[in-house]
């Protein structure tokens, strides 16, 4: 169930004062905007409420409409403030869903939390398209610079006297900061998995 | 749970080292920490983007961790029903699997490849025996080599020659493999790369290098290339000694100049070659 909506709009003059309210710079502000926009909604999906991206928005809105009204004192951090909005939003939701409740039995099926999502995926995964995913797979890792595939399999399956599992090790021969080594290894990830969407498209996924 | 104030401040920022600091960020993303530890956190990185970058790559790493199970079952539900939840991580937990899938397809087919020819001789060799099916399972066989790593047609024609020529099945034979002793720079012959003969019946070359001095130990990657086509093997490993070993398979291999790289195995740039070894192979 999404957040509720309050009927209030968005309008361009408002935006443009959310805008500058993040950056007096507007091409600054346009992607502090998305910036903010992504992690309020990481912070509705960690917190389990979901859709995050919904939650997000309302959020944006209510510091909007915050902001047409004339705001008192400046917010320390205009990230902040999003912050402390969207913990409003998050209580306001938990309030609404303790009224709400329904024992488990009452609900349809349609309606039951029986989201498993390895199971999902692979029920909504088709031979065919498996054989051609992984096609393309193998040919993005095959384009990775030979350290990055290295360091990506090592990483994941062990190897070179580091043990699977064992990423503190590998971070030691490294002599990296496991959390550097991590971040080092999402981005590999993504750059496989960008090239993975290129590839799925050339062949028609 | 995580007990109420062990997170101090900055904890993401300092990239989430020690366990403990990475165990509290992944107890964050699961719904496990107190509330004020939460808030600090939030606080965060909601104004530092590197802090929230961090959290996204753990957040990542977390869909990993649950399909190689070693999340604890209490963990596995909180993040079926949070992060594994949403679009983004069903899609994240797709993307995981097959490359996991393939990263271990890959990692089988490079490390054993002598194994399956011999399995897949020792089959053919024991179909000798049912000629009636014997077109249809090496056809099968050839196939299945092929996707492995690319067929040696001079082998399937010799196990074909042999099917024939044998009305009872020899055992399987032993996989051959060739020793080269190399040093670093170029040639130790006069005038040009070492000339290496390789038998026909070689499955496996073993090349053992010879680190400079100052080189040895450590984890090291060994690369192969060939000088018409670029890189045709790599593997990092871990050498003990002034001796580095990297053992190919023969397959890989026409005749031609190539030159073996040995560098350590680092994370970010690409250091340089510690040594390098040219040879031209012949093929008797």
């Amino acid at each position: 169930m999404g957040p509720g909506k309050q009927p209030w709009d968005l309008t361009e003059q408002s935006l443009h004062r959310l805008l500058a309210f993040l950056d007096s710079d507007p091409h600054r502000a346009a992607e502090r905007y998305e910036k903010v926009r992504e992690k309020l909604t990481r912070f509705f999906e960690w917190k389990g409420c979901l859709p995050g991206d919904e939650y997000a928005d309302e959020t944006i809105d209510r510091v909007a409409r915050r902001l047409e009204e004339g705001i008192e004192t400046a917010p320390e951090n205009p990230y902040l403030y999003f912050h402390g909005v969207a913990l409003n939003v998050i209580r306001e939701r938990w309030r609404k869903a303790e009224r709400d409740a329904r024992p488990l039995e009452t609900l349809p099926a349609s309606q039951a939390p029986a989201i498993d999502p390895f199971e999902a995926q692979r029920l909504e995964a088709v031979e065919g398209e498996t054989h051609r995913r992984l096609g393309c797979l193998q040919d993005c890792l095959g384009c990775l610079p030979p350290p990055s595939r290295e360091l990506l399999t090592v990483y994941h399956l062990g190897g070179a006297g580091v043990h699977i599992g064992r990423r503190k090790d590998l971070a030691e021969r490294l002599n990296l900061p496991a959390g550097a080594l991590r971040l080092r290894i999402y981005r590999i990830r993504r750059q496989v998995e960008q090239c993975l969407g290129r590839c799925l498209a050339r062949r028609g996924e | 749970m995580i007990g109420r104030n062990v997170l101090s401040k900055g904890v993401i920022s300092r990239l989430g080292d020690t366990i403990n600091q990475q165990e509290q960020l992944a107890a964050y993303l699961l719904g496990e920490l107190p509330e004020e530890d939460q808030l600090r956190l939030e606080r965060e990185y909601f104004i530092d983007d590197a802090a929230y970058e961090q959290l996204v790559a753990l957040e990542d790493e977390l869909a990993y961790d649950y399909l190689e199970g070693r999340l604890s079952p209490q963990r596995r539900l909180r993040f079926e029903t949070t992060i594994g939840a949403t679009g983004r991580g069903r899609k994240n937990l797709e993307f995981a699997r097959s490359l996991l899938d393939v990263l271990k397809t890959s990692r089988k087919v490079t490390a054993m490849p002598a194994r399956y020819w011999a399995a897949g001789i020792a089959a053919a060799l024991a179909l000798a025996v049912l000629p009636a099916w014997l077109a249809f399972r090496v056809a099968g066989l050839t196939t299945q080599l092929e996707k492995l790593r690319g067929e040696s047609t001079t082998w399937q024609a010799r196990l074909e020659r042999e099917l024939a020529a044998r009305s009872v099945p020899p055992p399987a034979p032993a996989p051959v493999e060739a020793t080269f002793l190399l040093a670093p720079g170029l040639a130790r012959s006069e005038g040009g790369p070492e000339r290496l003969q390789l038998s026909a019946q070689a499955d496996t070359i073993r090349f053992e290098l010879v680190l400079p001095p100052g080189a040895s130990s450590g984890d090291l990657v060994i690369t192969i290339r060939a000088a018409a086509g670029g890189e045709i093997w790599s593997r990092s490993s871990a050498v003990p000694g002034h001796t580095a070993i990297a053992t190919v398979p023969a397959r890989l291999f026409a005749a031609g100049e190539y030159t073996i790289a040995v560098r350590r195995l680092a994370a970010g740039e690409q250091p340089p070659d510690l040594a390098t070894y040219s040879f031209r192979l012949v093929r008797k």
